[in-house]
């Protein structure tokens, strides 16, 4: 491969298009200086030539209009989309994050009503005792401290007497 | 480039602000280039002209987007190398076997025939044909970056810069993927060219 800078490009022009009178001439000049590199320029020619005798692509003669068709098709598939509004992402968890809020906000309220009514039973329970309002009568606590008083010994002699008097009663029967 | 320099990217800018009789311009203007290319590319007719398609479609719904900072067929011709990226990709994923495919050339056509320089015209338009054929079929074996190199080539308003640009590769390596392609092609075609037929016929 010749790696003459004139030779690379107009072997580079070539590839794309023909050349002009003037760069076929400055070819000429340069071959007749390096005849050895004719054969090589000769099939470069030759393939640019079958090259460019390929025929185009086949193409519809309504191909635009298709085109233009298929754009009109696909925007108005585009319109048929709802388009989403700025900010949808609110619309959709709004309910839900309403729906949470409830619950939560009904158990906290269960909750201090539960504790509420729980205090105000033990309030009222100490404010009886306070009072002394748990007792009936206060008779019952009349002979409190002579009974407090009392030794266990004097107890159990109490018992042997009620003993005593059951079997009197059983003898007079 | 700035788009009062190039009228198809000022074109653009109107199809840009919805202008689609602009937009028809540019489709008129570009249809056959492009669909050459695809159809060089993909070597299936009904596939290219569908992807040719696309390519314009996606050029519509691109307009909003489109900066004039690129050559206008600079821009078109990437859309299209691209999509014909993505229908080798749908391919590889999805292999047929084409009817026409199944055929091997090899079997039916002869690797060279002596031309009778003598007798003219209806032979020399079958000869002609068959050597497209020919030509057509070895361009049809190189690797697809080859083979859209050299497609991109025939493409006179791209410079080589460009044609650098779409294939995403530097100056040197696009200028070395043609070198080879057409490296290839002579080896192949040797007896064709060699037989000077395609001097004769120009």
């Amino acid at each position: 491969m010749n790696h003459d800078p004139v030779y690379q490009r107009l072997r580079e022009i070539g590839w794309r298009r023909a050349l002009t009178d003037a760069e076929q001439a400055e070819l000429c000049a340069w071959l007749s200086a390096h005849p050895e590199a004719a054969p090589d320029i000769e099939q470069e020619a030759a393939l640019s030539a079958a090259l460019a005798k390929s025929p185009d692509a086949p193409l519809s003669s309504n191909f635009t209009a298709r085109v233009m068709a298929a754009i009109e098709r696909d925007e108005a598939a585009r319109r048929r989309i709802p388009v989403r509004p700025q900010g949808h992402w609110w619309r959709v968890f709004m309910p839900r994050f309403a729906v949470a809020a409830l619950v939560v906000v009904c158990v906290t309220l269960g909750y201090r009503h539960n504790t509420a009514v729980h205090r105000m039973e033990l309030t009222d329970a100490a404010k009886q005792i306070v009072e002394g309002r748990a007792l009936s009568d206060l008779v019952v606590i009349e002979d409190f401290e002579t009974i407090h008083s009392l030794n266990p010994a004097e107890a159990f002699v109490d018992e042997n007497l009620l003993a005593m008097s059951d079997d009197l009663l059983a003898l007079n029967k | 480039m700035p788009a009062e320099l190039d009228p198809d990217a000022a074109l653009m800018l109107r199809v840009k602000q919805g202008d689609a009789a602009a937009f028809t311009q540019l489709v008129e203007k570009y249809k056959q280039p492009i669909t050459n290319l695809i159809w060089r590319t993909v070597r299936d007719e009904t596939e290219a002209e569908d992807i040719a398609q696309n390519v314009f479609v996606q050029a519509w719904k691109s307009a909003p987007r489109y900066q004039a900072t690129a050559k206008f067929s600079t821009w078109l011709f990437t859309i299209a190398r691209n999509l014909c990226l993505n229908e080798f990709r749908r391919r590889s994923r999805h292999p047929a076997e084409s009817l026409d495919q199944m055929r091997d050339d090899s079997d039916d056509q002869p690797l060279f025939q002596v031309v009778d320089k003598r007798i003219r015209g209806a032979q020399d338009e079958l000869l002609q044909g068959e050597l497209e054929h020919k030509v057509d079929a070895v361009i049809g074996a190189l690797p697809e970056n080859q083979r859209v190199a050299l497609a991109l080539c025939r493409q006179e308003e791209l410079s080589y810069e460009e044609i650098a640009e779409v294939l995403g590769c530097s100056l040197s390596a696009t200028k070395s993927l043609i070198h080879r392609a057409r490296e290839t092609l002579k080896a192949r075609l040797k007896p064709y060219l060699q037989s000077g037929v395609w001097e004769e016929q120009k």
